[in-house]
């Protein structure tokens, strides 16, 4: 996303909705789940808090209170009010979207049921 | 202490915040008022604390049809024949430590006015009988609070709030597996009449300035909170810096205070508006309510560190359920501050269960 605001530390963290993972990690099928591969090979899975995989590296998302199709890391909030993002997003690419912390952002529409094969 | 709250806690999901209010409310020398469905925990809730804090305990269930004698005991009839109105009150809610009501406004005005008495001034009055009570805590539970404002004034005798919804969703295996398992053993005991003593001797002059700037900002954004409620606020701080075997109440301790905001909506409120001053709220010995209160980073880290200690503890790198568990407190600590953000000590616990994990 070609925009430049900072991120704020949340008051109170979100519940996770979605893990990011680094690509080389191996991601087993898992039921109630669905994920997508980014363009750079990382995973974006989504699903229960209780089901999400932990790694090394994992980021977690979870929805914005006020903008529940924008996921964002569950620690910190950007700046700017979501409303804005997802006014910015919508031309873009359609619901949902996860905004990683570089403030890229990976479109979640496509996301497929990770118990078949991905 | 923590273990006695344990105990209190066996079984019952997402109920710990209530077993902590009940004993920190005990520990002040108020009392509580429990706010949600039935069937949700309340009374064995306030059970198990009654059994850990010892002495007696009486507990009724109440309704419109309610006589006074079914709470404070009959009349003494060989008194009677003599031409005094006496009551016999052994057994009774006079001579409890730890009470529970349920259905509390349910009752009639007899027996709301003799109660207002008793919640008060730890004192039964009823014809020649007065007698002083040994009530360290009464329970009220109610489904809703009410409108009414003659209810509102008795209801305002129960400083602190909790309100309690069913279990969410998602706990609900670990609620079925709770609700099948043996009676939990209670036979831990806290120090009621020490720590009692300790809250009262708490230096509060510290706080105070951080406890009127925030009733200020909570005055402003228009909850509730009267100037009784704010002066009385003061022994929950007391409380639970004594808890914390602390002299002095600090702004550790300012969480304590939305306990008083008598309703669920102002509790909330107040804790967005007190984002900054709620920031060092801390509590060993009643984490989970602490946590719950304030939202605090402290808290919460807390927590976590305690989960993963108790997985350290309990170590077993070849079972999967273990493995599972270890992975499940990595991602609460991982969602909740992010790559490298956690406080060092629970920083440092995280490392220990990464390498546990390899």
């Amino acid at each position: 996303m070609n925009a430049t605001f900072g991120w704020v530390t949340r008051d109170a963290p979100l519940a996770p909705a979605a893990v990011w993972l680094p690509g080389s990690l191996q991601v087993e099928p898992a039921p109630g789940l669905t994920g997508v591969r980014t363009h750079t090979g990382d995973w974006l899975l989504l699903g229960p808090a209780a089901q999400l995989p932990w790694s090394e590296g994992a980021l977690y998302l979870g929805r914005e209170p006020d903008e529940p199709f924008l996921l964002a890391p569950t620690w910190m909030r950007p700046e700017w009010p979501a409303s804005w993002l997802v006014e910015l997003l919508r031309s873009r690419c359609p619901p949902p979207w996860a905004l990683l912390p570089d403030r890229s952002v990976v479109g979640l529409a496509l996301a497929a049921a990770l118990d078949a094969p991905p | 202490m923590t273990e006695a709250i344990d105990q209190c806690c066996a079984g019952l999901v997402e109920r710990r915040p209530l077993v902590e209010a009940i004993v920190l409310a005990a520990v002040a020398g108020e009392h509580v008022l429990v706010v949600g469905p039935p069937g949700t925990g309340k009374s064995e809730a306030a059970r198990r604390v009654a059994r850990v804090l010892g002495g007696s305990y009486f507990e009724y269930l109440l309704s419109r049809f309610s006589e006074p004698s079914e709470l404070f005991g009959p009349v003494d009839l060989r008194a009677l024949q003599e031409g005094r109105l006496e009551t016999v009150v052994e057994g009774m809610l006079p001579e409890a430590d730890v009470a529970f009501l349920d259905e509390v406004f349910s009752g009639s005005t007899a027996i709301l006015n003799a109660l207002l008495t008793l919640l008060n001034e730890r004192v039964f009055r009823r014809g020649t009988t007065r007698l002083a009570c040994p009530l360290k805590v009464c329970i009220g539970a109610t489904n809703a609070l009410p409108r009414d404002e003659a209810l509102a004034a008795f209801a305002d005798r129960f400083l602190v709030r909790v309100f309690v919804e069913p279990v969410a969703d998602s706990l609900l295996e670990a609620l079925l597996e709770g609700g099948g398992g043996e009676p939990p053993r209670l036979d831990a005991r806290l120090p009621l009449g020490e720590l009692s003593a300790a809250a009262a001797a708490v230096d509060l002059a510290p706080v105070r300035p951080l406890l009127a700037q925030a009733l200020r900002a909570l005055r402003g954004a228009g909850i509730d909170m009267s100037d009784r409620r704010a002066v009385r606020s003061q022994r929950l701080l007391a409380a639970a810096a004594a808890l914390e075997g602390r002299k002095q109440a600090g702004p550790a301790d300012l969480w304590a205070l939305l306990l008083a905001i008598p309703e669920a909506e102002g509790q909330r409120a107040a804790r967005e508006l007190l984002t900054a001053e709620l920031a060092r709220a801390d509590s060993a010995s009643l984490a989970a309510l602490a946590e719950d209160l304030s939202s605090g980073p402290l808290t919460r880290a807390r927590r976590l560190g305690a989960q993963a200690e108790s997985l350290l503890a309990a170590s077993m790198p070849a079972d999967r359920s273990w493995r599972l568990r270890v992975q499940g407190v990595l991602r609460d600590i991982d969602a909740a501050f992010g790559p490298g953000g956690a406080p060092p000590e629970l920083g440092a616990m995280r490392s220990r269960l990464v390498t546990a994990l390899a």
